[in-house]
């Protein structure tokens, strides 16, 4: 075995022993609390990079620790499918690998993205805020199982709201966890067909709070960093992961999001307890 | 392919059907075999027939763009959702759909002469992407929604009623020709729904406040002494006795109690015996021996010989009586009825006409159940209590059998969906009640 390779696979092997239970759940207190070592407020990239250790972006699962192996990743990584929703009309920039020109499509925007790598976007062509550039960052923590051959008609949606583009122009620096919910913990109160996002202080731990109710699947950071075009940063757009763009995504792409599209919302029935007769054919 | 049921024997419209064990029934081994074989070839009768005409379904076929063409799977449209329970079967990848009768949103059941046996179609799908899917579907149930089966706590009862119905349960009470109560839980359904939310915070610099030192804390403990004095109160207590005092004078009992003593000498004075005839020899009064007494003593030595014989003979005389026994047995007759026909069984299987479902998506639910066996079955009654993911859609609820249908709220505010059959549910004949939900 190469020594590189030997290296890579006891790397792997003390990562896993220290984070093994949960990405963000090494240990847990005399309360029963599960710690959480990572928040939205640590190194960009660092929770993804978890997340890959975890072998959370492959295709099929693979048996401790070759998910550790980066040739076992690289070989099996699996694409997984988002679409980037903005509150009105505008573009969305996918940046991918330096020598591959940046590919921008008008919102909702679908794309595959592999898990664990940092990617920049970029928001542009707003409607409602002409001339505001904005280029926030995504990290796929987790990926979604579909039934074969309908992965493309599931993606993640990644929603901006209006009010979080506003913040992030005066300044300030919004955080956000997409997360996929716990059937039994749905929140019946919230509208249907969107992702809805729910607002929180900025000490808490978004990613403690995603977990508890259900599975986070996406970091998303947005701030009013723009690239400086006299001095550009190598780093900037990202680490150069690929970006998949399909026919299908395309197709999805010109479908309405279901953020944008007025479903008439069904009034809940409010039944105490009604009893009827069921018909009779004879 | 559609094929309506009553076209082919009862046993092969729900060939892939995994029958939930009833709590109070067990199937011998050699049934279960031959269930099993009888599965099997129904399985493989379907696949060949639906070869045959599957060639519009592969030509949908559809290429999963992140996985490769090797992943490439054939999607059958019509297809309805996975089958959780039935993963032991070996005919698992045959799915059922209700016909466009059962499914399509107008309540054809409801109307339907004769509808005891509604049409039922049968699909088959890949085996495995079934079994794929199944799996996914137990690794990943949060992508899912889930309704049907017996989740968590079992159902059981007490003296209130039911307990342990939880949402997405699905169970079915019957009584059997014997009256003895049965409950048997569906089979579970998932549809593949995932929701997505968003937690999001917002963090500026204009807006911080930070304090790095500490400003001090002050805290003053002031002891206030307490003074607690107790003073013990006596209690006296003076307590009079009344004194009773008791003598008792022992009564003496003396008695003097002389011997009378009797004393009396007796004084042998003589002694006189008086020979009897046989014994007047001169033999034994004198010892001496006369010639003349040979004869008598002879003859006494004789009889004292004959009593000193060890064996003699003796004679045993037994009686023996005559028993007569007279006995009379009654010609007795048991009459007694044998009902050779076969248990009432209930099979209830729940279907979904959809495999995946988004936000806002109305599924329809099926739920088909029979009686297998030969008895009458009575007092049926199917309770679905659905899942939080799911939102009844009024008044579709239906059923092509007599009863009522009971609409309540859970204690976890979910619907609890209630169809009380009337009537009996005579041996192989069987019923179907659907509903619609929209997916929240």
């Amino acid at each position: 075995m190469p020594r590189h390779l030997t290296l890579i696979v006891a790397v792997g092997c003390f990562v896993a022993a220290v984070c093994d239970s949960h990405l963000f759940a090494q240990s847990t207190n005399s309360n029963g609390a599960r710690h959480f070592p990572i928040d939205q407020h640590s190194p960009v990239g660092m929770a993804g990079e978890w997340a890959a250790l975890r072998g959370k972006g492959l295709t099929s699962p693979l048996p401790f620790p070759e998910h550790q192996l980066a040739m076992e990743r690289t070989s099996r990584a699996y694409f997984q499918p988002v679409r980037i929703e903005l509150p009105c009309e505008g573009t969305v920039t996918f940046y991918s690998q330096p020598h591959e020109q940046p590919v921008t499509k008008a919102a909702p925007a679908s794309a595959a993205l592999l898990i664990g790598p940092v990617y920049r976007l970029g928001i542009s062509g707003l409607a409602e805020r002409p001339g505001a550039d904005l280029y926030p960052t995504v990290e796929l923590l987790d990926r979604l199982h579909p039934p074969s051959g309908m992965a493309a008609d599931f993606p993640i949606p990644i929603p901006f709201t209006m009010e979080e583009i506003d913040r992030a122009l005066d300044g300030a620096f919004v955080s956000k966890i997409i997360y996929l919910e716990d059937p039994r913990l749905t929140n019946l109160g919230l509208p249907d067909g969107s992702a809805p996002t729910e607002y929180l202080a900025p000490k808490l731990n978004l990613l403690e709070m995603a977990d508890r109710r259900g599975r986070p699947v996406a970091l998303v950071r947005l701030g009013g960093r723009v690239p400086d075009a006299a001095n550009p940063e190598p780093g900037f757009f990202g680490s150069g992961a690929p970006v998949a763009f399909t026919a299908v995504t395309e197709r999805l792409s010109t479908a309405k999001s279901p953020s944008v599209r007025q479903r008439p919302r069904a009034n809940s029935p409010q039944v105490a307890t009604q009893t009827r007769q069921l018909l009779k054919p004879r | 392919m559609t094929r309506a049921a009553g076209e082919q024997p009862a046993s092969n419209v729900m060939p892939n059907v995994i029958q939930n064990s009833t709590h109070s029934t067990t199937n011998s081994l050699p049934m279960r075999r031959v269930r099993w074989l009888a599965r099997c070839a129904a399985s493989t009768l379907l696949l060949t027939l639906t070869a045959c005409n599957a060639a519009p379904k592969l030509s949908d076929q559809r290429t999963d763009p992140f996985l490769g063409p090797e992943r490439t799977t054939a999607v059958v449209q019509e297809a309805g959702a996975i089958q959780l329970d039935a993963s032991s079967s070996p005919i698992q990848a045959v799915s059922h759909t209700v016909a466009a009768a059962a499914t399509s949103s107008k309540p054809a059941l409801k109307t339907e002469p004769g509808a005891a046996e509604p049409r039922v179609a049968v699909h088959v799908t890949d085996t495995s992407a079934a079994e794929a899917q199944t799996r996914l579907a137990s690794q990943y149930p949060d992508e899912y929604v889930f309704d049907g089966g017996d989740r968590a706590l079992p159902i059981h009862y007490d003296e209130h009623g039911m307990l342990g119905l939880e949402s997405e349960d699905t169970v079915v009470e019957f009584a059997d020709d014997e009256g003895r109560a049965h409950v048997k839980p569906t089979n579970r359904v998932a549809v593949y729904a995932p929701r997505f939310a968003a937690i999001s915070s917002v963090r500026g610099t204009s807006e911080e406040v930070s304090i790095g030192k500490l400003a001090g804390a002050y805290q003053a403990v002031r002891d206030i002494s307490m003074n607690s004095r107790q003073q013990l109160v006596g209690h006296q207590q003076n307590v009079a006795l009344s004194r009773i005092h008791t003598r008792t004078r022992g009564s003496e009992v003396s008695g003097q109690a002389q011997p009378n003593g009797v004393d009396q000498m007796v004084m042998v004075s003589g002694h006189a015996q008086a020979l009897n005839v046989f014994e007047d020899l001169a033999f034994l009064r004198s010892g001496q021996f006369d010639k003349t007494e040979e004869a008598r003593l002879s003859q006494a030595i004789q009889a004292a010989g004959n009593w000193s014989r060890e064996q003699s003979p003796s004679i045993a005389a037994t009686e023996s009586e005559a028993n007569e026994i007279y006995d009379w047995f009654n010609a007795s007759e048991f009459v007694g009825l044998e009902d050779l026909r076969k248990k009432g069984e209930l099979r209830i299987v729940k279907l979904a006409d959809q495999q995946v479902a988004r936000s806002g998506d109305v599924i329809t639910f099926t739920i088909r159940y029979d009686n297998t066996g030969d008895r009458e079955l009575r007092d049926i009654v199917i309770t679905d209590n659905l899942s939080q993911r799911l939102e009844y859609v009024p008044d579709s609820a239906t059923s092509d059998r007599a009863g009522q249908l009971v609409e309540n709220i859970s204690n976890d505010g979910t619907l609890i969906l209630r169809w009380e059959l009337s009537e009996p549910l005579l041996g192989h004949t069987g019923g179907t009640v659907t509903f619609q939900a929209k997916v929240r």
